[in-house]
């Protein structure tokens, strides 16, 4: 304990160490900062008269007339030389006129003009005066001898016109860029001259011009080293060349491939270690639940979700307009230490689309889709739900028979639809499409001043209901703007708000399930004359849109400003600060009435108007909250190579804090339900009700990396994170997260030279220390109780305290310990990619509240969350890809696959009845299942057996694990899988032949089970078909399924099936319009397409989709029954226009 | 411009480095321990915590679906439960699997015992806070007392890492601990809050005396009184005599009036609201009505205890043997008739008229008619689909035993899930069951005249005739129990009568039986009993209700209950 204070205090001294540097450095600064007379200073006249004249004269000569001081190295004014003839002009002018052609940078500083080459000569120098938002000509004119016009056009390595692109005449500042098409027009004085051709991404070129040329078509190469791949890491990014990490990252391009509406499900199979399970596709609760490598903790397994810097609620990754997504990258090793206490269960990082440089562009897309459930399970008709449940009555010894022969036989033949009718509730109660579609705009340009993205988005998802007001809708704007106060100092404002709208019916979906898959097929949904009845209980799905309604607004809205500054006397040095305010508002309006359903009447023949009794009066509660998050963020950045030596070193500091407050009020007894504030409501005391509370959370935090490569071959990586929370007790509130990585990039090795085949071969190493303080329960070091209503006396509520969880004065954060080995290679130019990386991972100090050694006879309230698990995870994730061109045929595919086992090494567990049950040594979530022999089929069978009680021919046999002779819940034994996946794969397939292209990406799992929670049959519910099919009947007594009425456990081998599945998870076929035809509309782009999600399925779980059942209300709840709103299969059509 | 940024940016630092208790925050979402114990107000909400601890019955369903009182849950009356599943049968069971639950309030109540001295309430206002919280731990015990058997007596507060061995005490010491705190509780308790007092319902003397002849009573029974000690007999007789001597008590004149509002009959009850309320007039009112007939009728009278119900003329429409009484004047295919006045209170029958302005104006009448054209040779109805609205073939949620219950339910309110709540009051004691405790004690004590004449005042408000003088010995004792089962249905008595009677082995082997009423072309009713649920032969482990599994596999040394593996 002591040992962890002085650790703490240890850092933070040096924490302070570094400011106060920090401080002294700036301190220094602001000494030699001017005075704000920087402007006047330029503006000063002066006068020059010079021909072929030394630089260093011509400076000398302006440091006294204008009493100024320069500022610079020698080797940046030797052999140049000045001529120009001005009079009476402002310093600025006479300093661009100079120093422009030379491709040097001038900026002040107190009375000193600094003296810099231009870091940045491909491209033209702006005019430091004039806005230049355009790449017009933005250079002022020499007066140069104007003697002929040349035009030509730039293309691309396809042929393709580039627009924007720079054009110099060399030994000169004349230069234009090249208009939309790539086309240009120049003034170029006689003779023999040369054109520099520059564009960011492609390398330049320069073209001589012969003494009479009138005309040029260049075209430019791409610029390899350019395109080299950035990753974006924790607080900067880096080259996937000299990454040390074990880290995957999809572009947004991929991610818009996919017509479904969330984000998260847009990710699975694509991100290779990340398991992404949807469980529901209910619109607006849609997320998927994503563990990256598996299950490493029983804990809390939520990644930390970081968008453009910093971190933000998890539940916000589904809901980012995928248009704005200029990537998502997965740190999965010790390169997510950076993020310390929040890292173990791995970092997502979003980045958003910025303004690139050019002209505007505006970008228009717009989709169509149509949904379905990708499977929905199938029940027994009237018939045979009567048949099941007579021989349940038989089987459990009951004298009368639910149904009589006579009414089986009403149900067979239709006759009497209003009394023995044979409902299909699936088919009466859900639509067999839905619609949805999206719609963007993005506008994307700058200068290099200023830069912009603007996105602004909506989407509009409908529920799959009949009569169901279920409906998502989404509106999100974003604006990232970055601004280049000069040369020095860049500022970044980054706003994006969004309205999510979800509307449901009062009830939930799970009861709204129920209603349908349990409700008997005996009864109507609707009368032959199309009056809705009752349904099972009276809460008929088709009622729902009478109920009244859960209407859901969230209105997130997340700003960050930053600003990034070169430190301009110590090269290399930059000072980022970032300060994030973020803002949840949230209001939901719940409202309920009665309805009424209809009844027919036998004995009068009439159909009569029941009221339901389901909700006694309307009534409404309305629920307002909102939270905020605060970041401050400050680091130091510092950047050198020196000779083969490079180093790269950052340190810095942040504090964030979350505070909220909601309340929620509600009224009964509305005289009318059309006016539904608050106001309208019942008014006395008994009709009104209120709640609310507030929090408030801080965290404190201290972080830095240093990386160093040797000629970018051999590199090297420490990161740490000394990260304070105060959930927990005061001396384990700071923690310290190290990570460390080293890379070899073997093909830079001389004797790799012969190996023509191999383009690019890396190993790497990582090791990492991360945690998670993800816990329900903060604060558990506190006794606490909360207050509410606890009893009544003399029919009057009072207040009472309940005892929160028992404190817990000794916990913290939970640590992972997290070992990557990785190779990436590159063969025969691309046309194989390999990366593989191996994991181990040992989580300890699991936090989790004790199970079970615990006896209750303690009387012990809810139990605290304590350190108390140690889980063990390890597994390896495989990308082949391959890229290749034959002829116009442009094709690639890109395969992964990702192996993660988990298991229980050590946990609070008291061994349970038996080691075969214990849970240590199995993965998490394993389940107890019963073992199970198939069907008994004779009596004998039965006798001859240690049995249950109740135990009848035909019913599922229990084994009695143990062998005690008895059966009972010792005879469970626990199951070595889960119902998460321990392999997912995913592969990605496209191509592209002339204007057309193709995409195919296939997803899938492995080694994981799936107990079908639908084995009743004969019971008062609707049952599931295959479940009834084939059944042991004395008429069928090889039936492969157990009697109807009989004991079936769920989870049993019997009903264990294995959850495998590859399914299509996006097609996509486009075509791109030809570029003359657009040119003449004033198109650049317009491609339409159509795609596919989720379009089928293989898997041995038939009936019901196979990749699990979750409830859109907690993303990391599973539903063990058929009850859930069912993934979806969406058809979907699109445009993308660009002008 | 550098300059402006300079600043900026040691702002910034300044800002960020100086705060060094920026993570010392407390959370604003509850009231931390040192708080509640320096302030009265907050001390007097902790004792309000407690009382929720004591389990009543009206969570979702009465008692009687545990029992031979109603057709109920499958698991319970197949003697399906055991270890592994009582956890199963906490809450909506009215807690008979009450052990985790009664040792997280037991733990409440020591913190309370041991906090209070040192707190912030007045040295004068301690005692009546102690004495109520002293009642509650009682209650608490007696419950797990009647459930389990002796259990451990815990008076440590433990903490997080403390282990200490768990072993149970015997019935005894359970039973004189619980005397000891109800003891020092009656100091400071005020006899007795009015009906009509803000108060009603908390700890009085007079619960502690009505608690503790409940107790006596039961330790005086045969399953625990194995020897038959007569003294044990005198103390139960003595302690309900003493409540009945308080005097301030009275039977109220109608007996269905007793369950619907706090009233002199109630010794202590608990109170709700019609805005924080149960939902039992909810939950057990069949589909006709709204309700959810106890979740699909799993929580209806069953043709068992209906026939229990005597004659208006006091006598038993049936034969111990099961025959019909001929004398008695029941008729099987007119069975409703002429049935004493509590059956017509108490029970949803055929042809019954009860709330008609709820129901379809088509069908006032209480009807669950099977429409048949006959009966062929060997008996079997030929059935039309004319049936009676009540009838389950109709409705999921309508009673699949034909009857449904009456008691505690408000004539008057809607009936309604979302309708906040019922305020009938669930009555733990009222002087009702103090006379037939007392009857009981003094029968065994052979004092059979007092025994009559305390059976015959719950008779007479009843509407009956007195029990026969000529009734003596065992004719009588199972008279006595009979009215006690009658009195007292749905009050969660039955549950511990049949197994503290040892009678259990035989009332609890009876199948659950409904009846059909079929209805012919003529209009005539034919009444078939059915059986719902085959009941298997007793097994003594049932007398007792199991622990957990997984709390006996904790190895903590807490003993199963008895005969239970």
């Amino acid at each position: 304990m002591k040992k962890k204070i002085i650790k703490r205090n240890l850092i933070a001294f040096l924490m302070k160490i570094s400011v106060i540097m920090l401080l002294i450095v700036l301190g220094a600064g602001i000494t030699y900062g001017r005075s704000g007379l920087a402007q006047e200073l330029l503006k000063r006249t002066v006068t020059i008269d010079a021909e072929q004249r030394d630089l260093k004269s011509v400076l000398n000569q302006l440091e006294k007339s204008a009493k100024v001081r320069f500022s610079y190295v020698p080797t940046l004014v030797r052999d140049q030389k000045v001529s120009l003839t001005m009079h009476n002009q402002p310093l600025e002018e006479v300093l661009v006129k100079i120093l422009r052609p030379l491709r040097i940078q001038y900026s002040v500083s107190g009375n000193y003009i600094i003296l810099n080459r231009d870091s940045n000569s491909n491209k033209p120098i702006p005019t430091p005066s004039s806005s230049s938002s355009t790449n017009e000509t933005t250079f002022v004119e020499e007066i140069l001898p104007v003697d002929r016009t040349v035009s030509g056009k730039v293309v691309d390595e396809k042929g393709v016109g580039l627009p924007g692109v720079n054009i110099l005449l060399k030994g000169t500042t004349r230069g234009m860029s090249t208009n939309a098409d790539g086309n240009f027009q120049m003034t170029v004085p006689d003779g023999v001259q040369t054109l520099v051709f520059s564009f960011v991404g492609y390398l330049p070129k320069e073209a001589a011009l012969s003494a009479q040329q009138t005309s040029l078509n260049i075209q430019l190469e791409v610029d390899q080293k350019a395109l080299e791949e950035v990753v974006v890491v924790g607080y900067g990014v880096q080259k996937k060349s000299t990454l040390t990490g074990s880290v995957v990252s999809v572009s947004g391009k991929d991610i818009v491939k996919s017509p479904a509406v969330n984000v998260t499900n847009s990710l699975q199979g694509r991100l290779p270690g990340v398991i992404a399970t949807n469980r529901t596709g209910e619109p607006g609760r849609d997320d998927a639940q994503i563990l990256i490598r598996g299950r490493s903790t029983f804990g809390n397994n939520q990644p930390l979700l970081v968008i453009d810097g910093v971190p933000r609620p998890t539940e916000g990754l589904g809901r980012i307009d995928p248009q704005s997504i200029e990537s998502i990258t997965v740190l999965k090793d010790g390169a997510a230490a950076i993020y310390g206490a929040r890292a173990a269960n791995g970092v997502i990082l979003v980045e958003t689309k910025r303004g690139v440089e050019g002209k505007p562009r505006f970008d228009f897309s717009y989709n169509q889709g149509f949904s379905q459930p990708t499977r929905i399970l199938k029940l027994t008709d009237a018939v045979e739900h009567a048949l099941a449940r007579n021989e349940a009555a038989v089987r459990n010894g009951m004298t009368t028979m639910p149904f009589s022969n006579a009414e089986i036989e009403l149900f067979r033949n239709g006759s009497d639809p209003n009394l023995y009718p044979n409902t299909d509730w699936v088919k009466e109660t859900l639509k067999p499409w839905t619609p949805q579609n999206k719609m963007n705009l993005t506008i994307n340009g700058g200068s290099q001043r200023v830069l912009y993205f603007f996105n602004v988005g909506m989407l509009n998802q409908d529920g799959h209901f009949v009569n169901n007001p279920t409906n998502y809708k989404q509106y999100e704007v974003r604006a990232n703007i970055d601004a280049n106060i000069n040369s020095n100092m860049r500022v970044s404002l980054n706003i994006a708000g969004r309205l999510e709208k979800r509307m449901y019916p009062s009830t939930g979906t799970w009861v709204n399930f129920v209603n349908i898959l349990s409700a008997l097929p005996t009864i109507p949904a609707r009368y032959p004359n199309g009056l809705i009845a009752a349904g099972r209980l009276g809460e008929n799905p088709l009622l729902r849109d009478q109920v009244g309604y859960l209407s859901q607004e969230r209105l997130p809205i997340q700003s960050t400003l930053s600003a990034q500054y070169k430190v301009p006397f110590i090269k290399g040095m930059t000072v980022d600060a970032s300060y994030s305010f973020d803002f949840t508002h949230d209001f939901n309006k719940t409202f309920q009435k009665p309805y009424s359903y209809w009844q027919y009447v036998p004995a009068t023949q009439d159909y009569i108007n029941v009221k339901s009794t389901f909700y006694a009066n309307p009534s409404v509660q309305d629920y307002f909250g909102r939270v905020f998050a605060q970041t401050y963020n400050l680091r130091l950045g510092y950047a050198k190579t020196i000779g083969s030596h490079s180093i790269d070193a950052m340190v810095g500091a942040e504090r964030a804090q979350n505070s909220g407050n909601n309340f929620s009020a509600s009224r009964r007894n509305f005289p009318t339900t059309t006016l539904l504030d608050l106001n309208f409501g019942g008014s006395s005391l008994s009709d009104l009700g209120n709640s609310g509370s507030s929090f408030l959370t801080r965290r404190d935090n201290y972080f830095g990396r240093a990386g160093y490569n040797y000629k970018e071959k051999y590199l090297a990586e420490f990161l740490f994170r000394y990260d304070g929370s105060p959930i927990f007790p005061e001396d384990k509130r700071y923690g310290f997260f190290p990570g460390a990585s080293v890379g070899w990039v073997v093909s830079q090795e001389p004797f790799m030279s012969s190996l023509s085949s191999v383009d690019r071969l890396k190993v790497r190493a990582s090791y990492g220390e991360l945690g998670n303080d993800n816990i329900s329960d903060a604060y558990a070091y506190l006794r606490t109780y909360s207050i509410g209503r606890s009893y009544n006396f003399g029919g009057v509520d009072v207040l009472g305290l309940s005892p929160g969880v028992l404190p817990n004065q000794n916990y913290t954060w939970e640590v992972l310990k997290t070992i990557n080995l990785g190779l990436e290679a590159s063969l025969w130019k691309s046309k194989l990619g390999i990366e593989f990386d191996i994991f181990s991972q040992k989580r300890s100090s699991i936090l989790a509240a004790r199970q079970l050694s615990i006896s209750d006879t303690y009387g012990f309230s809810a139990l605290p969350p304590e350190n108390i698990g140690k889980v063990s995870n390890y597994g390896f994730e495989l990308i082949l890809s391959h890229r290749n061109n034959i002829g116009g045929l442009n094709y690639s595919a890109k395969g992964n696959i990702s192996f993660a086992r988990n298991k229980y090494v050590y946990f609070d567990e008291v061994p349970k009845a038996a080691e075969y049950q214990n849970q240590t040594g199995k993965p998490i979530g394993a389940p107890l299942i019963w073992a199970t022999g198939g069907i008994y089929r004779t009596q004998e069978e039965i006798d001859n057996s240690v049995h249950l009680p109740t135990a009848r021919v035909g019913d599922v046999i229990y084994l009695d694990y143990n062998g005690d002779g008895v059966i009972n819940n010792n005879d469970q034994y626990r199951l070595n899988k889960s119902e998460t996946p321990e392999i997912v794969f995913g592969m990605d397939m496209s191509a592209n032949y002339k204007d057309f292209d193709l995409n195919l990406f296939f997803q899938g799992q492995g080694n994981a089970v799936y107990f079908p929670g639908i084995t009743g049959l004969g019971g008062a519910s609707n049952s599931a078909a295959f479940r009834a099919k084939d059944r042991w009947t004395p008429e069928n007594p090889n039936g492969s399924m157990p009697r109807s009425g009989g004991n079936f456990p769920q989870m049993s081998e019997f009903n264990m099936y294995k959850a495998t599945f590859v399914r299509l998870k996006t097609l996509e076929i486009g075509y791109r319009l030809p570029q003359k035809l657009l040119s003449k509309v004033g198109l650049s782009n317009l491609r339409v397409y159509t795609n596919a999600f989720n379009l089928f399925t293989l898997s041995s779980v038939s009936f019901m989709d196979p990749e699990g059942r979750g409830d859109g209300a907690d993303l990391n709840s599973t539903r063990t029954d058929a009850n859930y709103y069912p993934q979806l299969k969406v058809f979907n059509f699109g445009v993308n226009l660009s002008f | 411009m550098n300059r402006k940024i300079f600043i900026l940016l040691a702002m910034l630092i300044s800002l960020g480095s100086c705060n060094d208790n920026y993570l010392d925050i407390t959370p604003l979402d509850r009231i931390v321990d040192e708080q509640v114990w320096k302030d009265e107000n907050l001390v007097g909400l902790y004792v309000n915590g407690l009382y929720d601890g004591v389990p009543h019955g009206f969570n979702t369903h009465s008692w009687s679906k545990l029992t031979d009182e109603a057709y109920g849950d499958q698991t319970w009356l197949t003697g399906g439960w055991n270890p592994d599943n009582i956890n199963s049968f906490g809450e909506g069971n009215n807690y008979i699997d009450y052990y985790k639950r009664a040792y997280q309030y037991i733990r409440r109540c020591n913190i309370f015992l041991a906090e209070i001295g040192k707190s912030a309430v007045p040295a004068a206002n301690q005692p009546a806070l102690i004495a109520q919280v002293k009642f509650v731990r009682a209650f608490i015990y007696a419950n797990l007392l009647w459930r389990y058997g002796g259990m451990p007596i815990v008076e440590d507060i433990y903490d997080l890492q403390d282990r200490d061995k768990i072993a149970r005490s015997t019935y005894q010491q359970v039973l004189d601990y619980i005397l000891k705190d109800l003891n020092e509780a009656s100091a400071a308790l005020p006899d007795r809050y009015a009906a009509t007092n803000a108060n009603f319902g908390r700890a009085t003397k007079h619960a502690a005396l009505a608690l503790k002849s409940r107790l006596l009573l039961y330790a005086a029974s045969s399953l625990i009184n194995t020897t038959n000690d007569k003294a044990k007999w005198q103390a139960a007789a003595d302690a309900a005599k003493a409540v009945i001597n308080l005097g301030v008590y009275k039977l109220v004149d109608r007996y269905e009036n007793t369950f619907l509002s706090v009233n002199d009959e109630i010794i202590f009850g608990r109170t709700f609201n019609s805005t924080n309320g149960h939902l039992y007039t909810f939950t057990n009112t069949n589909g006709v009505y709204g309700g959810w007939g106890g979740f699909g009728g799993r929580n209806c009278p069953s043709q068992n205890f209906i026939n229990q119900y005597e004659m208006a003329n006091g006598m038993l429409p049936f034969n111990a043997d099961g025959t019909v009484n001929a004398a008695s004047g029941y008729d099987p295919q007119n069975p409703y008739v002429n049935r004493e006045p509590r059956f017509y209170q108490t029970i949803i029958f055929h042809g019954d008229t009860f709330r008609p302005e709820v129901r379809p104006a088509a069908a006032p009448k209480y009807d669950v008619t099977l429409g048949v054209t006959g009966f062929d040779a060997s008996g079997k109805p030929t059935l039309t689909n004319v049936n009676g609205i009540d009838n389950p073939k109709l409705n999921g949620d309508n009673s699949l035993t034909s009857y449904n219950w009456k008691k505690f339910i408000d004539r008057n309110l809607p009936i309604s899930r979302s309708n906040g709540g019922y305020p009938q009051p669930w009555i733990f004691f009222r002087l009702g069951e103090i006379y037939l405790n007392y009857a009981e004690a003094a029968f065994e004590l052979g004092n059979e005249a007092e025994a009559r004449t305390y059976t015959n005042l719950i008779r007479k408000r009843a509407g009956l005739p007195n029990l026969p003088e000529t009734l003596s010995g065992q004719e009588l004792r199972d008279r006595i129990r009979h009215e006690r089962q009658i009195e007292l249905v749905g009050e969660g008595h039955r549950f511990f009568d049949v197994r503290r009677w040892k009678i259990a082995p035989v009332t609890e082997s009876q199948h659950i039986k409904g009846v059909d009423i079929y209805k012919l072309p003529d209009g005539s009713l034919r009444y078939v009993d059915k059986i719902l649920i085959e009941r298997p032969v007793w097994n003594d482990k049932f007398y007792w209700v199991p622990i957990p599994r997984s709390e006996i596999n904790k190895g903590a040394g807490l003993a199963q209950s008895p005969l239970w593996d």
